[in-house]
């Protein structure tokens, strides 16, 4: 059987449900870079996606951006759901943009010709290969994180990381893992009465390799999953907190404000940029795509000189064009055969 | 040139060309960034601060013409995030992306210290911050949950004096 990148990208993709990328999502050696580069004291990674505190708190490192979406909280829930965590001790970190903490993992998975079935489900559409593709990066976007990093992966992870724990508990207490039950994130073997925490078993459960198939909960049994639960990104919103993009500072930051070409279509002639660059604070003044931009020390600086710019402008014919004129072209289009009927009614 | 402000209770010198707008001051000066920049042109209100107890938009206001007044910005509503509009917003959940918000609780706070019950009309009528999030119905969900408490709390403070 030839198998393409792009056969295995589907196949792969239609039985994620625990055959191939459960597999290489717990892969150890994976699992133990992100141990050694990015354990805090006495944490214990069960998975890249998953670190274990000494009190026992779960700390879901979400390979993708919160934006607002909720989709730290989302995640977290779809892992803690299959870990039977506590949700309360469940927190999300965004995972570092390195390598180890994307899904590179996966996007292996997809890559490694193997005994992948054929079978493909109506819920492969295009984007969901193109996010497949893509999931080697840090990637947020195309409704992705839920129905393909969640789905796919975050459930199998936290299946893992349950039967890691549950496996840990069974070598200590010599009884059968199929005997240790899980709930709260509180480990316990009912015939003997032992039982222990998330935070307990950590490190004897970092060490063990989870079986490639792990079933997942049937949504009867979800008791996180499907309930409205408060947003990990809110309180800090609430007080200014986060930091977005304009916020980051970067060693040697500077800023550009772009005075932009007035119409489209336009083209910059020339300018001169002599009294801008006079201002002091201000650095170089660049042609651009779209305009003329000045670089400055401070934001407010690069805006305020850009009154300075002296800026001829070529208007591509376009500056007397009002909404009246396109619509008028558009009318006359519609009679002169240039378009494409969609739908027609009275 | 130096001019003298009061911040969240602090007074500070910066200097800086007169005609610097406050909001390139708290955040650039300063290095409060919780106040954001959004249109440059005084609409959205997401640079909104109190200035001597008014709900202002930032990005228009030159230093010259702020000094001297008391500025308060996201920073001072509370050390930890428990001013009773911040616990309204996160009860109800309030933020999505959460860029407009700082300016949108600011805008709140001056609203409940005019008036402490307000009604959805005076929500309205002070309220023009733009969110494109469209979070629009649940702040004014949440000032009303928000006002309600402090009455609450007013009334038990009340109890005990009589």
């Amino acid at each position: 059987m030839k198998i393409t990148r792009r056969g295995v990208l589907i196949s792969g993709a239609a039985v994620g449900g625990g055959l191939v990328l459960g597999a290489f999502l717990v892969d150890g050696d994976v699992r133990d870079e992100a141990q050694e580069g990015h354990a805090d004291g006495g944490d214990f990674f069960l998975h890249t996606w998953i670190r274990i505190a000494p009190d026992g708190t779960v700390i879901v490192l979400v390979p993708h951006s919160e934006m607002g979406q909720g989709i730290h909280t989302a995640l977290s829930m779809m892992l803690a759901e299959e870990m039977d965590a506590d949700w309360e001790t469940v927190r999300a970190e965004q995972a570092p943009a390195h390598a180890v903490f994307a899904n590179a993992a996966l996007a292996r998975g997809f890559l490694m010709p193997g005994d992948v079935p054929a079978i493909f489900s109506d819920m492969i559409d295009f984007a969901t290969l193109k996010t497949a593709q893509l999931l080697n990066l840090q990637v947020t976007g195309g409704s992705s994180s839920v129905r393909f990093t969640g789905r796919f992966a975050m459930r199998q992870a936290g299946a893992a990381a349950r039967w890691m724990l549950t496996k840990a508990a069974s070598k200590r207490w010599g009884v059968p893992q199929g005997e240790i039950e899980v709930a709260h994130s509180v480990v316990s073997h009912p015939g003997s009465g032992q039982q222990l925490g998330f935070g307990e078993l950590a490190e004897e459960a970092a060490a063990l390799d989870p079986p490639r198939t792990l079933a997942m909960k049937p949504a009867s049994q979800h008791s996180i999953v499907g309930r409205s639960k408060p947003r990990f990104d809110i309180p800090d919103k609430v007080e200014g907190k986060p930091v977005y993009g304009i916020d980051a500072e970067p060693d040697n930051l500077h800023y550009a404000a772009v005075e932009h070409i007035p119409v489209f279509g336009g083209s910059v002639v020339s300018f001169d940029a002599t009294k801008a660059l006079a201002i002091d604070g201000v650095d170089k003044v660049v042609e651009v795509e779209g305009g003329v931009a000045v670089i400055a020390d401070k934001y407010w600086t690069a805006q305020k000189a850009l009154r300075s710019l002296d800026v001829e402008w070529d208007d591509g014919g376009h500056s007397e064009v009002s909404s009246q004129d396109i619509l008028a072209r558009q009318a006359q289009g519609l009679t002169t055969g240039y378009f494409v009927l969609y739908r027609e009614s009275g | 040139m130096s001019y003298e402000i009061h911040v969240n209770g602090r007074a500070v010198t910066v200097d800086v060309e007169g005609d610097m707008p406050l909001l390139w001051v708290l955040r650039d000066e300063l290095g409060l960034k919780g106040t954001k920049y959004g249109c440059g042109i005084a609409e959205c209100g997401a640079c909104t601060v109190m200035v001597d107890g008014q709900p202002k938009r930032s990005c228009r206001l030159q230093i010259r013409r702020a000094e001297g007044a008391e500025i308060e910005t996201i920073e001072s509503l509370s050390p930890d995030g428990t001013h009773p509009l911040q616990t309204a917003w996160v009860v109800e959940q309030v933020p999505q992306c959460g860029y407009c918000q700082s300016g949108m609780l600011m805008s709140a706070a001056a609203l409940l210290r005019e008036t402490p019950a307000p009604t959805d009309a005076d929500i309205d009528a002070q309220m023009t911050n733009i969110c494109r999030c469209g979070t629009y119905q649940r702040v004014r969900t949440a000032i009303h949950r928000a006002a309600a408490d402090i009455a609450a709390t007013s009334d038990e403070a009340e109890k005990v004096r009589s």
